[in-house]
């Protein structure tokens, strides 16, 4: 007995100490090291926001992961979050909201690579590197494959792109006041005139609308030039029923002769707005600090990415942005 | 190129150590549990055949469970396991040394928490499942907690100067115990949640209601363990220094009213940094875990043949004395090292966890098991106000054990590791 108690006092801290180095070692050392999973970009500045974490606050207050500067950003803003089945942007009862590729965002919203988060109205494209998704058990993605093929096909939508997320929000046309979408589209099947150049333009309009000058009126019922011009971006007067296909780098709204987009209105300032081409659409700018420049009811203090069916108010004068057929 | 090619030091580290060689922990675990049971097995001059089985059980068991869970649950890391197994082998092998046939209530004990945790580890895995519980576990918590209070209060009466006991026919249960869990459980929230004013007011109230039963059940150790786990839980959510301050100057202020205003309160911890006054009377336990532990050397007596053992409370409060007795200051100081390197882990694990909620589980519930340990260490050993809380895993006790069985899930399901199935690492 004696001779096996001095036997243990030797072996128990020599096991003790190799087990317990083991466990350790590898609780420490073997964990999976961190990495980028994506990126937020400020589509105003260029920069990049690396989104490292699963969960990602973003807002003004210096606790957040992301720190963003602008006024307009609530102190906590929004948070982004990785999850196993996909990526979601949560608004965090922020004052000026988040929309999603121009789509209010109410709670939350799945985000996919590629989307416009706009953050009180700033612009940042969301990039993914990792995708989330992982092995999913076969049985898992057999049931998701199951509900895809049983699941009734969706009413047609008659206009604007297709959202993202998959919560229901009211599309920002129909909180406005102004014509609906499907008062446009029927407005615009309507037979009408032939395609002029806008005034001031020397391209005919035969050439490509991209080579030329800035913008084009259209008011026509042609059908060629219809289907060409369908699905790029314009700008329609509501009053006038004018079409102003977009093109170039940068395009000038306002009552003066100089202006691609000549709008008569004694409201309108002679250099009024600037419609400036980026990377991921055209972005409007206000050029007139004593009249302003509203986006769907609120002020541009900063340039702000235009979405299918943005409402620009110029004075008494309103142009509705479309991109989509 | 060759340097392309060339792998860092760190990545060949993180490979070498990304999964433990469990057959050979196994092994080790198996001889740790076998040469330290021996003496207890042929004590007295005979062949203890009880204890015999039920190490042979524990053993079996431990087995079967790591080869179980690697082969048809498929998980890939036990390290967390294999710790909490050496830990409790270690209470087991103390308590069977001490009385054999509490040995068998402690092992259905350790199976009742090795239950718990994998049921609450398979629960975290969705934190949307997490999320939406959280709000009924609140008020459940707090209802419960008052409940059994006032029932302890009106048909149970204080035992050891507390009210914090449930009697349940031959079983004794504590409470505030489970209410850690939760306590843990509610604290956490995904990051949408954590920073809406909502969120935060809600888990004040909830803290503070638990922290009021159980000032009011007289458990001060378990208050001050909450309290302390309020503090981490409050930093990890606000990340700010200066709140943590706030809070900690108001309830030094408020501790102090409370020993002004309630001198009864005060005589509690009279006896601190005083045993030596009275070593025959009020400072009986800790004197004798200062000399008996200090005479175990750093090899120990051996299992079975030290003296703090006749002392009240040996194999509960005491416990850590009796491993320095017995055991010897290697092995005890090589569990509290093993403590605070999983309390690292769990750091290291928040950030790369797959929510906010982890994070904030896995360091609360790591700083509960830490802030626990030390205060049972630094209570024995006169460092600070002996409180009566058990040391984690070790100590005798079900709900203790169940209870930090369960704060382990927390910490494991902070590691992506933990679901292999769902993550890739």
């Amino acid at each position: 007995m004696e001779f096996i108690t001095s036997v243990s006092r030797y072996i128990l801290p020599i096991v003790t100490v190799i087990l317990l180095t083991k466990c350790i070692m590898t609780l420490l050392l073997g964990h999976p090291k961190e990495k980028i999973y994506g990126y937020i970009i400020d589509m105003k500045t260029g920069e990049k926001y690396a989104l490292n974490m699963w969960e990602t606050s973003i807002g003004r207050s210096g606790s957040c992961d992301i720190v963003i500067t602008y006024n307009t950003v609530s102190r906590s803003h929004a948070v982004i979050s990785r999850r196993i089945d996909g990526w979601y942007v949560y608004d965090l009862n922020s004052k000026s909201g988040i929309k999603v590729n121009g789509v209010v965002c109410e709670k939350k919203s799945t985000i996919n690579n590629g989307d416009i988060i706009s953050l009180s109205n700033i612009p940042f494209r969301f990039e993914i590197i990792d995708d989330p998704v992982q092995r999913v058990g076969k049985k898992k993605k057999q049931r998701e494959n199951s509900k895809t093929a049983q699941a009734p096909a969706p009413a047609p939508m008659p206009h604007a792109s297709a959202p993202h997320n998959n919560v229901n929000m009211p599309h920002r046309a129909q909180e406005t006041d102004f014509i609906s979408d499907q008062d446009f589209y029927d407005e615009y099947n309507k037979p009408k005139l032939n395609i002029r150049p806008h005034e001031g333009s020397s391209v005919p309009i035969s050439q490509d609308v991209y080579s030329g000058k800035a913008s084009y009126t259209i008011d026509t019922p042609d059908h060629a030039v219809k289907q060409r011009t369908a699905f790029q971006p314009r700008l329609i007067n509501k009053d006038s029923g004018e079409i102003f296909i977009l093109c170039g780098n940068e395009v000038t709204i306002g009552s003066g002769m100089k202006n691609d987009i000549r709008l008569r209105s004694r409201e309108v300032s002679r250099v009024h707005a600037i419609l400036v081409l980026y990377e991921d659409g055209w972005a409007i700018e206000n050029a007139s600090p004593n009249s302003g420049t509203f986006l769907n009811s609120h002020a541009v203090t900063s340039p702000q990415l235009l979405f299918d069916g943005d409402v620009i108010a110029l004075g008494d004068e309103r142009l509705y942005y479309k991109t989509n057929r | 190129m060759a340097g392309t090619n060339r792998i860092s030091t760190r990545e060949k580290m993180r490979r070498k150590y990304r999964y433990v060689d469990r057959s050979f922990i196994l092994f080790l675990l198996t001889l740790f549990q076998v040469v330290s049971f021996t003496p207890v097995i042929f004590a007295d001059g005979e062949i203890h055949f009880k204890v015999a089985f039920m190490l042979l059980g524990y053993i079996l068991f431990e087995w079967i469970y790591v080869t179980f869970m690697h082969n048809v649950v498929k998980k890939i890391n036990f390290e967390l396991e294999l710790i909490a197994f050496f830990l409790s082998g270690i209470g087991l092998c103390l308590t069977a040394s001490v009385n054999e046939d509490s040995m068998l209530k402690q092992m259905i004990t350790v199976l009742g928490g090795v239950i718990v945790y994998d049921i609450l580890l398979w629960y975290l895995k969705d934190v949307k499942r997490v999320m939406a519980i959280r709000p009924f576990l609140m008020a459940f918590t707090l209802i419960f907690f008052a409940g059994a209070f006032l029932y302890i209060y009106k048909f149970v009466g204080a035992i050891n100067g507390a009210y914090n006991w449930i009697r349940l026919g031959g079983i004794t249960v504590q409470p505030s115990e489970f209410v850690k869990i939760a306590f843990v459980f509610v604290g956490a929230a995904t990051l949408d949640k954590l920073l809406t004013s909502k969120n935060i007011y809600l888990y004040i109230g909830f803290a503070m209601g638990c922290i009021g039963i159980l000032f009011l059940m007289k458990d001060f150790g378990t208050a001050l363990i909450f309290f302390f786990t309020f503090i981490v839980i409050a930093f990890m959510r606000s990340g700010d220094v200066r709140s943590i301050i706030f809070i900690c100057v108001a309830a030094v202020i408020g501790a102090v009213l409370i020993l002004y205003f309630r001198p009864h309160v005060m005589a509690r911890f009279e006896n601190y940094r005083h045993v030596w006054d009275d070593p025959y009377g009020r400072g009986y336990q800790q004197t004798r875990v200062l000399m008996y532990a200090v005479s175990g050397g750093l090899q120990g007596l051996g299992v079975g043949n030290g003296k703090l053992r006749h002392v009240y409370a040996s194999t509960t409060d005491l416990v850590f004395g009796m491993i320095c007795e017995e055991m010897g200051i290697l092995i005890a100081v090589a569990i509290v090292v093993a403590f605070a390197f999983i309390a690292i882990y769990a750091v290291k694990s928040s950030k790369s966890a797959p929510s906010t909620f982890y994070s904030i589980s896995a360091c609360s519930a790591a700083a509960m098991i830490l802030f626990q340990t030390c205060l049972n260490i630094f209570g024995i050993t006169d460092l600070l106000p002996l409180t009566g809380v058990t040391l984690p895993f070790i100590s005798q006790g079900g709900s203790s054990m169940v209870c930090c069985w369960a704060l382990f899930a927390f910490i494991k399901a902070a590691d992506i590791r933990a679901y292999p199935k769902m993550y890739k690492t």
